[in-house]
């Protein structure tokens, strides 16, 4: 396999799915190359995100089980293990240097990953997808018919921003990732337009240094009300906020379905 | 050596000045000190157990589980590197690694039918912790980004535990079709690491 290639089944062997010849041929590369054991480190970190949407259970003897944890530790002294990665002192400087790189292009590489999510949705197993819908998870009960996203981006530009609608939850969640911060004074304001109506304020928010915000905006009661939205608007504002927009809007979009 | 100094990554629970950080009760731990494992399991214990229920589906099998891997942490302490991992989310992988293996040992069905461990009440007891479900809401906005076919994959090989041709002739997909997913539903989920924390903020 290429360089490229390790690097590309470092998700796979952090999940356990990598088998037989790959695996075996990752496994010599892996220590020997801090990238990959980054890469390996950073996805297995990413999968245990996944605990986050687990249902959460009791155990049914929480005291036992955390009496029995502690029997096991009185029997056994910690231990030192070897460590598995080198020191870092004794990394080859290029190995340095490609660490530096890496995170030079972070920024890049963010948008590149988001770019490749993205044209999945539109390129692959559109008939599979069909098949699969029957039996999909339950996740996609919460998050199917009843969450909306809208992408905002000058035309012919990357997104700059997403806003995804829950109305179970009654939520905006927006994710700003190119939006520069606002100036001195102002602050982002977010609008839900309907044709024919005024827009309605569905809050503000502004972003860091790099351009990015991940903000939680509630639904206002006269948004829900309102019936049907077509459109989100983004425009800039005074820092309190406006009641109606004070400019026409930076960046628009049409709401769709997330599936 | 643990360094008992910087904020672990990807909290399971709510920031508390009161509370000593995870990392330094896995410094406490490398000193033999058992009263610090007991702190880490009140901490992390129902989430440990929890996700090996998910996985497993079986009381016993997901104690035993969450129970290794506490007992693997206090082993491996003092070589416990908080650059490379938090300690919730070097947990999270040895307790799912645990559960895994119990669930084919066990000759738990594996497919389509027996995995949807994903939460649909996610709402009730995660919001009960304003911290976690700060979190949770940022790993649910980054679920939603991905194709129905991506969180099914990740399912299948996160709480199933099937590797990729286990996938592929699950979901009748090239090999390469699954990796390739896998790795992208990946990447989205490591997006939402790098976010910065999500604010609430006051509508106008």
């Amino acid at each position: 396999m290429t360089h490229r290639e390790l690097v590309d089944s470092a998700a796979a062997y952090a999940m356990g799915t990598l088998e037989g010849d790959e695996r075996k041929e990752f496994e010599s590369h892996l220590p020997g190359c801090v990238h990959c054991q980054e890469e390996v480190d950073a996805y297995r970190e990413a999968a245990g995100l996944l605990v986050h949407v687990t249902p959460t259970v009791t155990p049914p003897n929480s005291a036992a089980l955390r009496e029995r944890i502690l029997h096991e530790a009185r029997r056994v002294r910690p231990i030192t293990a070897a460590r598995s990665r080198q020191p870092s002192g004794t990394r080859a400087p290029w190995l340095a240097a490609a660490a530096c790189l890496t995170l030079a292009i972070a920024s890049g590489y963010l948008y590149w990953m988001q770019q490749r999510a993205n044209s999945a949705v539109l390129t692959e197993l559109a008939t599979a997808r069909t098949e699969l819908a029957a039996r999909d998870s339950t996740i996609a009960s919460f998050l199917g018919p009843e969450v909306h996203v809208v992408s905002l981006a000058q035309s012919n530009a990357k997104p700059a921003m997403r806003v995804f609608w829950n109305h179970t939850r009654k939520v905006f969640i927006v994710t700003a990732f190119a939006l520069p911060a606002a100036p001195e004074g102002k602050t982002y304001q977010l609008w839900a337009i309907a044709e024919g109506k005024a827009p309605v304020s569905m809050g503000t928010f502004d972003t860091d240094e790099n351009g990015r915000a991940t903000v939680i905006l509630p639904v206002g009661q006269d948004i829900t009300e309102a019936g049907f939205i077509d459109l989100c608007g983004l425009t800039l504002e005074p820092e309190s906020g406006s009641a109606q927009p004070t400019e026409s809007p930076r960046l628009i979009g049409p709401w769709r379905h997330v599936d | 050596m643990v360094s008992q100094a910087g904020e672990a990554k990807g909290e399971m629970r709510p920031e508390s000045g009161a509370q000593e950080s995870d990392a330094a009760l896995v410094a406490r731990i490398a000193g033999g000190d058992e009263s610090a494992l007991g702190a880490l399991f009140d901490i992390h214990g129902r989430a440990a157990y929890s996700l090996a229920y998910a996985i497993t589906g079986e009381a016993g099998a997901a104690e035993k589980a969450a129970a290794d891997a506490f007992a693997e942490l206090w082993r491996k302490a003092r070589s416990f590197d908080p650059e490379r991992a938090s300690v919730a989310g070097w947990l999270a992988a040895r307790v799912r690694d645990y559960a895994v293996a119990a669930r084919r040992s066990n000759g738990v069905r594996r497919g389509a039918n027996a995995v949807s461990a994903l939460a649909p009440d996610f709402v009730g007891p995660l919001d009960a912790e304003p911290g976690r479900a700060e979190r949770a809401r940022m790993v649910v906005s980054a679920l939603t980004e991905l194709p129905a076919t991506q969180r099914r994959i990740l399912e299948l090989a996160y709480f199933g535990g099937l590797t990729t041709r286990e996938i592929a002739l699950e979901l009748n997909e090239p090999e390469a079709t699954i990796d390739e997913n896998l790795r992208r539903a990946l990447d989205v989920l490591r997006l939402t690491l790098g976010a910065p924390g999500a604010r609430v903020v006051t509508r106008v």
